[in-house]
């Protein structure tokens, strides 16, 4: 099964962080699956807004430790689907000039050429929203946004990433692989507003046209309001998104798909919040970075409840609501044990490796192999020991091991280590909702490991509501873990095989 | 705690046993080591048994103590081990005055004192380091002397 997900908007952007993230936990994944793919496609006319860059970097993280973990398979979730990134689209480009509503559609030659077209521009936006620099985004303005994306020509398919994404659709598809396309946007800004509508309806229609929609389901999550900024008091900008507005362009927007769109997505999701989280407001590019919300690991269960189903016109209608407002635990989240242990396992294991495992293989690298491997009896069973001629003799070498000051195995440390703290900096975000109080993982347990060994031991703390018996929690410890790492046989060899065989060990 | 670890301290304490009790009275009762100034039956009865129950004893008790202490140790950070190593010098501390003072207070015989030395020694050896060398907890499993070897000796696999 292969998974296409378009993100639109800056909304969209952190939506496929949250997919990369939930990824990683092997949440994306059947039980007893072992392949999978998920083709990622951003899309925004702002190339450098920061939450897209912070999910272009995520993804990046995720795509280097799988490349690395993909060498050796071993039986636990972590990281076994395959990301395949389909990069960025902006509308503009192709376009050289000016990013500005009336240079695209050459406004000047219209109403020179052809009058009443010019004039009818004039009657549809306002002179502000012709001439306003659009780098940034469409400022809120969906109408800006259709306008520009409605350009796109998919019967055409001379522009990249286009192509290749309905190649790989094609191919998919012919391959029996029931490819599924989902895409993400927020209803109430302007790229997400204006592209996922026009955007679902293309694909659709050329998908139609080349007698795969019948094999192809298309979903869509819609985000309804959920955070808002207080707009700029005073400043040189006219054309901005304004909060105050979201609701509105949100009711316009569902009009629209209940009589225009409905024959465009097989299923769609449709989530927001009652209370908006505050954020600074920002007109666009790198200031433009806007917290990670649990609204987004709502949307990247979306994709799995849509990816891992079978869904058709007789499917029920699905609510979910919050058992009280203003909190979300566990049992707020679908498929509560399932996603609780695909979360939990992942955060243990990144707490585990930053705090202890990490900086005790910064000590090894200082102290000498001779010295550490006395102090850390698991560490021989992943590195090769230092031994004496004798043992060497007596086929006591451990020559078949990976050797531990060998470049590949350092910078492996590097990159699990990086990855462990852009997902439990995504965990910590999401529980800083302003207005909200998150209760899955204990907050202050997120922030702390920064790669310096932690003392005390409070792995056992890490995900709330775990209720455990004082016996299981006395033995849920790195100390234990520790000495189950020198117990259980390895996963494999090496870095790679001692981060697998952990995160097998630190299953909730 | 390892079954196959309380099983190679048993082991080796049947062992240390039968040298003490059987092996080391044996030697001197047929004179391959040799003693003239006590009688050796008197001698074995009288200053042997208890000091070598003395060190028996003590050296068997310093190997619980060892295995049953470390096997609650948590250790967090490799560094936490140097308290554990220093621990397993301080217990061996025990073995020691032992056998000074099963020499000093039990022997009466000068002629075996170096025999009985280099006996008491080695029974030292045969019942608290070689146990611990080769059957302490996981966590402390390669901190006595010697273990490193020993215990991949013994546990190729871990």
């Amino acid at each position: 099964m292969s998974l296409y997900v378009i993100g639109i908007g800056g909304t969209g952007a952190k939506c496929l962080e949250a997919i990369t993230n939930l990824s990683a936990t092997g949440l994306l994944i059947k039980p007893g699956q072992t392949e999978q793919t998920v083709n990622l496609l951003f899309i925004d006319a702002d190339e450098t807004n920061g939450s897209l860059e912070r999910a272009r970097n995520s993804l990046n993280l995720y795509q280097q430790n799988h490349s690395l973990l993909s060498s050796n398979r071993a039986p636990v979730p972590w990281m076994q689907t395959q990301i395949k990134s389909l990069n960025l689209w902006s509308p503009f480009s192709r376009t050289s000039t000016d990013k500005k509503l009336g240079n695209f559609f050459g406004y000047n030659t219209l109403k020179q050429n052809t009058p009443p077209l010019g004039n009818l521009f004039d009657v549809l936006f306002t002179e502000s929203e012709r001439e306003v620099a659009l780098d940034v985004g469409f400022r809120g303005r969906p109408a800006i946004g259709s306008a520009v994306m409605s350009q796109i020509d998919l019967q055409r398919l001379d522009e990249e990433p286009w192509r290749t994404l309905i190649e790989r659709i094609q191919g998919d598809a012919g391959g029996g692989l029931a490819p599924k396309v989902i895409l993400y946007g927020s209803m109430f800004g302007g790229t997400g507003a204006s592209g996922l509508p026009t955007l679902g309806r293309l694909l659709a229609n050329k998908l139609a046209r080349t007698g795969l929609k019948d094999r192809v389901k298309i979903a869509c999550v819609f985000l309804l309001p959920y955070f808002g900024f207080t707009p700029p008091v005073r400043g040189t900008e006219e054309v901005y998104a304004r909060a105050d507005q979201f609701l509105l362009n949100t009711e316009a927007a569902l009009r629209y798909y209940l009589t225009q769109a409905e024959r465009v997505f097989d299923t769609v999701y449709l989530l927001g919040n009652q209370s908006l989280s505050q954020v600074e407001f920002s007109v666009g590019k790198q200031s433009q970075r806007n917290k990670p919300h649990f609204v987004e690991l709502f949307a990247a269960l979306a994709a799995r409840h849509f990816s891992l189903n079978a869904l058709n016109e007789t499917s029920p209608i699905f609510l979910i609501s919050r058992q009280q407002q203003g909190r979300l635990n566990w049992r707020d989240l679908p498929e509560t044990m399932q996603v609780k242990e695909g979360l939990g396992n992942a955060a243990r294991f990144a707490y585990v490796w930053l705090a202890n495992i990490a900086p005790e293989l910064a000590r090894a690298k200082s102290v000498g192999i001779n010295r550490f491997q006395r102090e850390a009896p698991w560490f021989i069973r992943f590195f090769q020991p230092n031994t004496g001629t004798i043992e060497r003799m007596m086929g006591l070498g451990g020559d078949q091991m990976a050797d531990f000051n060998d470049a590949k195995e350092q910078a492996a440390i590097v990159t699990i280590s990086d990855w462990c703290k852009d997902y439990l900096r995504w965990l910590a975000d999401f529980h800083q909702c302003e207005g909200e109080e998150v209760m899955l993982f204990k907050e202050s347990l997120l922030t702390k490991p920064t790669g310096e060994q932690i003392i005390p031991d409070e792995l056992s703390q890490i995900i709330l509501g775990m209720e455990q018996d004082r016996a299981k929690q006395a033995n849920d410890t790195i100390s234990k873990l520790r000495t189950n790492l020198d117990r259980t046989p390895p996963l494999g060899k090496g870095t790679i095989g001692l981060a697998q065989t952990l995160y097998a060990l630190c299953k909730p | 705690m390892k079954a196959s670890e309380l099983i190679r301290i048993a082991a080796f304490a049947v062992l240390g046993a039968f040298l003490v009790f059987f092996l080391q009275p044996w030697l001197y009762q047929n004179q391959i080591l040799f003693m003239s100034d006590q009688t050796v039956d008197t001698w074995l009865t009288d200053a042997y048994m208890p000091g070598a129950m003395l060190v028996f004893g003590v050296a068997f008790a310093a190997t619980l103590a060892w295995y049953f202490l470390s096997a609650g140790a948590k250790i967090l950070i490799g560094k936490d081990t140097s308290l554990w190593q220093v621990l397993w010098w301080m217990i061996l501390l025990a073995p020691v005055l032992a056998i000074c003072a099963a020499l000093a207070f039990f022997n009466n015989s000068q002629d075996a004192l170096l025999t009985l030395t280099s006996l008491y020694i080695v029974d030292v050896v045969l019942l608290f380091w070689l146990p611990t060398a080769t059957s302490s907890p996981l966590a402390t499993k390669f901190l006595p002397p010697g273990s490193f070897f020993l215990r991949r000796l013994f546990e190729p696999d871990g």
